[in-house]
């Protein structure tokens, strides 16, 4: 599978998913600390003229959990869409684009593209979050004070990349039904957003993937809040691949 | 020995038929060449040889490794040559040296992107992907298409040369002097249905095909026309098709001999594999 995975940092590197990806959270992780220290307390100062520094201080009430905090929802709102429609097209037009073809030729195995994808791409998005949280972990805590502790910090990060297994497993397996780029985005960014929407509706996200975010937001590791909400995920991110593996097994290639 | 066989191969599309029961061998070491117009099945019938496509029915048995090229796959537009290379080479468990891509012309690209290669460049480096893994089978569907005269006679000489090596070359083409000039057998599909399979190189073979004799003589003659021979008025001539030369030689000084005229000219016409293509596609039409 090494070579495989070998073929998708090539693929992903010429193609410039990776360095999209790597600004994309660089810039969210210094942005939220950056937003709450410096342009949010200068909008209102504009806008309000005679408010006192200590009321100030109040309204925006600005703290490396409220930075780390306000990063990982910008990473659920934000960055979802920017993986989303940078990675939609991971598995959805090397289909249409006939480059599958040579792969299946030369012998791999369906099952090793699959992985491939997943494992890089996973690995990829798991060390940016982790990468990113940090960095905005540690300039929060300069730009404040340290009051967070880094193994939530760091749990949070874990969780955040479970969250983006589950979206590069939808977007491998709405790639391979639908085979188009944007629709498979457009299918994925919904059920994200839907299960995020019917979890807080209805107080069901400890049996939804968006559970994993829920926690992740809080800052505050607490295993057996997170167990059911991470065995569901994890279960449907193996029941989609499965699906993207018999899906693929039944496909064509080739299009002309 | 057989390298492939194809057994009752059935694939259709909704109503549509693509392949009809096609049956076929190719034996090891030999180049088979696959013809037919554009929609006939040719390469519906190499993507199910390859795995690419599920045929409906009908089964596929081939002894060796394949290496493909097909007409239609593809690499990412900003991967470079070596890239390319150097990846398929570790998918073939090999390590890439430069000078093994010297033959198709590509030791001098190496460096260039894939969306940056002409046509002719890109079939080039299919052709050196499908032979990374040194292959017993060789599937190449049109290879030549869109090449130069240049690039035809290249890869002209590299397929040769695979049947030296003892390759099995399975090759599709619309090229008939391509087929005719490279190719051991061939077998014709028309419609999705095998409508000739030759059992050697006969097909290609110009002492065994069958010549037409077109004669002139010092008069125009009136003629019973036969199914062997028809008259020509546009150029006064008498045309006979046969098998045998001499006995068209005998009919025309007979002919000559019956209406009192002299036989003062004719030239000798033997159908190439272009005509014989045709002449089955027509009758398939016919019919």
């Amino acid at each position: 599978m090494f070579k495989e995975i070998k073929k998708e940092w090539l693929f992903a590197s010429r193609s410039g998913r990776l360095f999209i990806l790597i600004m994309s959270f660089l810039f969210l992780a210094v942005l939220t600390p950056i937003m709450l220290k410096v342009l949010i307390p200068e909008i209102f100062r504009m806008q309000f003229p005679n408010l006192s520094a200590e009321d100030l201080d109040l309204m925006i009430n600005a703290s490396q959990l409220t930075a780390v905090g306000g990063f990982l929802s910008d990473l659920f709102e934000l960055g979802m869409i920017i993986v989303v429609f940078t990675l939609c097209s991971v598995m959805s037009q090397e289909i249409r684009d006939n480059t599958l073809v040579f792969p299946i030729v030369s012998g791999n195995k369906f099952v090793h593209i699959i992985a491939a994808k997943i494992t890089f791409f996973g690995a990829v998005l798991s060390a940016l979050t982790v990468l990113a949280i940090l960095i905005c972990y540690g300039y929060s805590g300069i730009l404040f004070e340290f009051e967070i502790l880094i193994q939530d910090v760091l749990m949070a990060g874990l969780m955040q990349s479970v969250y983006f297994l589950f979206v590069i497993a939808n977007l491998l397996m709405w790639g391979a039904i639908l085979k188009r780029t944007l629709p498979t985005g457009f299918i994925t960014l919904v059920i994200a957003y839907l299960t995020q929407a019917v979890g807080g509706l209805f107080d069901i996200h400890a049996y939804l993937p968006s559970g994993l975010i829920d926690f992740s937001t809080k800052l505050q590791f607490e295993f057996a809040g997170i167990a059911s909400s991470l065995a569901v995920t994890v279960g449907l991110i193996v029941v989609m691949l499965i699906i993207t593996q018999l899906t693929m097994k039944k496909m064509e290639y080739n299009i002309r | 020995m057989e390298a492939v066989k194809v057994m009752s191969l059935k694939k259709q599309y909704g109503n549509q038929v693509v392949l009809n029961d096609i049956e076929f061998s190719v034996m090891k070491g030999e180049i088979f060449g696959l013809i037919g117009v554009n929609g006939a099945g040719k390469t519906t019938t190499l993507e199910c040889i390859e795995g690419l496509r599920k045929a409906d029915q009908g089964s596929i048995a081939f002894s060796g490794t394949l290496g493909v090229q097909l007409q239609s796959s593809s690499l990412p537009s900003q991967i470079k040559v070596k890239e390319a290379l150097q990846l398929f080479s570790v998918w073939n468990g090999r390590s890439f040296r430069p000078d093994s891509v010297t033959v198709f012309g590509m030791d001098g690209l190496l460096e260039r992107k894939y969306q940056h290669l002409s046509i002719g460049q890109k079939r080039r480096l299919h052709l050196a992907l499908a032979l990374l893994s040194d292959p017993d089978i060789l599937i190449l569907d049109e290879p030549t298409a869109g090449l130069d005269i240049d690039g035809r006679i290249e890869i002209h000489q590299i397929i040769k040369n695979l049947k030296k090596q003892g390759k099995t070359v399975i090759l599709s083409s619309h090229d008939l002097m391509e087929i005719e000039d490279l190719c051991d057998r061939v077998a014709i599909l028309s419609n999705g249905r095998l409508v000739l399979l030759s059992e050697s190189r006969d097909f290609a073979d110009k002492n065994n095909r069958q010549v037409k004799v077109r004669a002139k003589f010092s008069e125009p003659i009136s003629l019973s026309e036969t199914e062997e021979s028809v008259y020509d008025s546009m150029s006064d001539s008498v045309i006979i098709a046969t098998d045998h030369l001499e006995d068209a030689m005998i009919t025309l000084l007979e002919m000559a001999k019956q209406h009192h005229v002299r036989l003062t000219d004719f030239i000798i016409e033997r159908d190439g594999v272009e005509q014989m293509f045709l002449d089955i596609i027509r009758k398939e039409k016919s019919s």
